[in-house]
């Protein structure tokens, strides 16, 4: 099954599951069912809980949260993630602000859901991994749709947070193949750590055997799972690969002690350069493991710049696997 | 026996899913049936027969397909499609590091003692350890490292590879050049680009130009061929209409689609279509009619540095023109006074077998003189 599907077949169970869940966005009334076909279906299903909307971010989630204050609970699209910076006021100033600043804790069930990151060829404004910039806001959490997740399980856990969540979903997933049964590929399995916030955790053989981790989200998957195979052919370096459902709040004490085994870290994401999720990881990482570590914690990510539309010069400011190949190439010297 | 192989559909994709077969496994299919639905993230795409016969699905219903994997044989019956045995890898053996091949190379050891070893990875210390037990004899310390390991050329370069050496083979080439002084041409382009609101540049000026003069060089766009069967006298035969190739690489590829009638078309719509055809070449969503059906090429050498090219004819026509990139130099006006211009070379490589250096000399001269009208 591919991710698009995935999390397509999840929306549908929500909305089966709880009358009181709305879902808002441009454009995904059937049969359009939205630019990425994520909410395919659902407007013909469930005609009473799926909204259209005109192009107005800030408004849609401005009701998103009103709603979800007043008791329901609510879902919306961002057609592409870009475009969530419009409704960057309701996010940060009223959603997140509103489950703690009157007086006593109010649940605020809202998802956004986010459409980004690039290599699609979408250029400067349709491309961005915006994730950084909502990291560290009190009372909102940030998510990263992966393939080896449960994707209905991962709503049920955002609504159940009772608080505003945004959830990025890397748009090069949707047409990927969701990974099952603990396999990743020929050579990887995973599986997932409860205690850790359900962090997956990819390996070669044994996971207790590695001599480096990779943390990163989602959206990285593939291209650090490239990474790990060519760093095991090339140079017999075992990685093992922690992907974190949520990414903020993160607490990386339960991983301490993988990451405390092989002292050394790599943090890779698609966001630009400066002021990162993988910095904050970094510095958490620092703080714990200050001493036991080879090196400081290696940070990846895409080039500060805007996004091309010109494959070849986007292919240079993105992230590739080849970039967390030299990453953990100088961990290791 | 022709395979029907996934085609590079989109640039967005690494994979696609197969939807619907339009035709039955056994069926008979003609030519340009369509016989199966492929789905991309943006669209369903069908594919067509490229032959007549029986049609052997070998994928099924919502399997995931990559570019270049076969999912179907149309035989013509003569030939029993190949088995599932046929097609599988002959052996799922261990994934072996590249130290470990290395050492593997170097003391020649034996393939089925590293497949005994039962591991899924094999490493450079797993190969030591075995030859610790005991080297095998007469293993002769060979060859091919990682480094010298051959590599297969992608299929749009093999492509090429095949029509330059038929082309190398069997056309035996003249080369002639002019300089333009193209300084008034680009000074027309931009008006002509403001007034069609198209980017219309020396390339379309030099496609336009070339059509134009179909009727009066035949020739240049003409068929050679060989009358009467192999061995037979050569003839050619000539075009009703200028159907201009251009050269088209935005770094996946070399590809040449083909301006058809391009003699009836404007210069805004000549610049349209070289734009749509890039945009083609970025995503690789050429369609063979965007490629096929051609008589003549341009190739446009838009690299600052280069002076002069030599373009390849392509087998089945008889002319190619080069363009290469503005140069600026000093010379002398009428009257003595020294005056900067900008001038490019206009190349035109040409089969001898059927037009001659005066002929080609001719057709160059006219195309420059349309350029610069």
């Amino acid at each position: 099954m591919r991710v698009a599907e995935s999390l397509n077949r999840a929306l549908h169970e929500v909305l089966a599951d709880d009358s009181s869940v709305r879902v808002l966005g441009e454009d995904l009334l059937d049969p359009y069912g939205g630019a990425f076909k994520i909410t395919k279906g659902l407007s013909s299903r469930f005609p009473g809980q799926v909204l259209a909307t005109p192009i107005s971010e800030n408004g849609i989630v401005g009701v998103a949260g009103g709603l979800a204050l007043a008791g329901g609970k609510a879902i919306v699209e961002i057609m592409f993630s870009d475009f969530v910076t419009l409704a960057f006021d309701q996010i940060v100033n009223f959603a997140s602000k509103s489950v703690s600043m009157y007086g006593r804790p109010l649940r605020l069930p809202l998802i956004v859901r986010c459409p980004s990151g690039g290599g699609r060829g979408y250029g400067p404004t349709h491309s961005q991994s915006l994730q950084k910039h909502f990291i560290g806001v009190p009372g909102l959490a940030v998510y990263e749709v992966s393939p080896f997740d449960d994707h209905r399980e991962l709503f049920g856990e955002m609504l159940a947070r009772g608080e505003p969540c945004l959830l990025f979903e890397d748009k090069i997933l949707y047409t990927r193949q969701i990974f099952e049964d603990g396999i990743a590929d020929d050579l990887f399995r995973y599986d997932v750590l409860p205690q850790a916030g359900q962090v997956t955790r990819v390996y070669l053989e044994d996971p207790e055997q590695a001599d480096c981790v990779i943390i990163a989200p989602g959206g990285m998957a593939h291209r650090a799972l490239a990474a790990m195979r060519t760093l095991l052919l090339e140079r017999e370096i075992t990685c093992l690969l922690l992907v974190p459902r949520r990414l903020y709040p993160f607490d990386v004490a339960p991983l301490s002690p993988l990451l405390e085994r092989t002292g050394a870290v790599a943090v890779a994401e698609e966001s630009t350069a400066g002021g990162t999720w993988g910095a904050e990881v970094a510095q958490q990482v620092h703080s714990r493991l200050w001493g036991r570590l080879r090196r400081p914690v290696s940070l990846v990510h895409s080039a500060a710049s805007v996004i091309p539309a010109a494959a070849h010069l986007e292919r240079d400011v993105l992230v590739q696997d080849t970039a967390i190949v030299r990453a953990v190439q100088e961990l290791l010297p | 026996m022709t395979e029907l192989r996934v085609p590079k559909l989109n640039n967005n994709d690494t994979e696609y899913l197969l939807v619907e077969w339009l035709a039955e496994d056994g069926a008979e299919v003609l030519k340009g049936d369509p016989v199966v639905v492929l789905e991309t993230s943006k669209a369903a795409e069908e594919l067509v027969a490229e032959v007549d016969g029986v049609l052997r699905r070998t994928a099924e219903i919502g399997a995931t397909c990559v570019p270049g994997e076969v999912i179907a044989y149309i035989s013509d019956d003569s030939a029993p499609p190949p088995t599932a045995a046929d097609r599988e890898p002959t052996s799922s053996g261990p994934v072996i590091t590249a130290p470990a091949q290395v050492l593997i190379d170097e003391h020649g050891v034996d393939p089925a003692r590293i497949r005994a070893l039962g591991k899924k990875v094999i490493k450079r210390a797993d190969v030591a350890a075995l030859l610790e037990t005991g080297v095998d004899a007469g293993g002769d310390s060979a060859s091919s490292s990682p480094e010298t390991q051959t590599r297969p050329l992608p299929a749009v370069q093999r492509a090429v590879a095949a029509a330059v050496t038929r082309s190398h083979h069997t056309i035996p080439a003249a080369f002639t050049a002019v300089k333009l002084d193209a300084g008034p041409a680009i000074a027309r382009a931009r008006v002509l680009s403001k007034e069609a609101r198209a980017l219309i540049g020396l390339p379309e000026l030099l496609v336009s130009a070339v059509a134009s003069l179909h009727e009066q060089f035949p020739m240049c766009f003409a068929e050679p061929m060989v009358a009467d069967g192999p061995g037979g006298d050569l003839a050619v035969r000539p075009s009703p209409a200028p159907n201009v190739g251009v050269t088209v690489d935005v770094g996946h590829g070399l590809y040449v689609p083909v301006l058809h009638g391009a003699d009836r078309l404007s210069l805004k719509e000549i610049a349209q279509r070289l734009t749509a055809y890039r945009t083609k070449a970025m995503r690789g969503a050429f369609r063979e009619e965007d490629l096929a059906g051609g008589n003549i090429v341009v190739t446009l050498h838009t690299d600052a540095a280069v002076l002069l090219a030599v373009p390849i004819i392509f087998p089945g026509q008889t002319c190619a023109l080069s363009l290469c990139a503005p140069q600026h130099e000093v010379a002398l006006d009428s009257a003595g006074n020294i005056v900067k211009r900008t001038t490019v070379t206009l190349g035109l490589a040409f089969d001898h077998r059927v037009v001659n250096g005066r002929e080609a000399a001719m057709f160059l001269n006219a195309v420059r003189k349309a350029i610069t009208a």
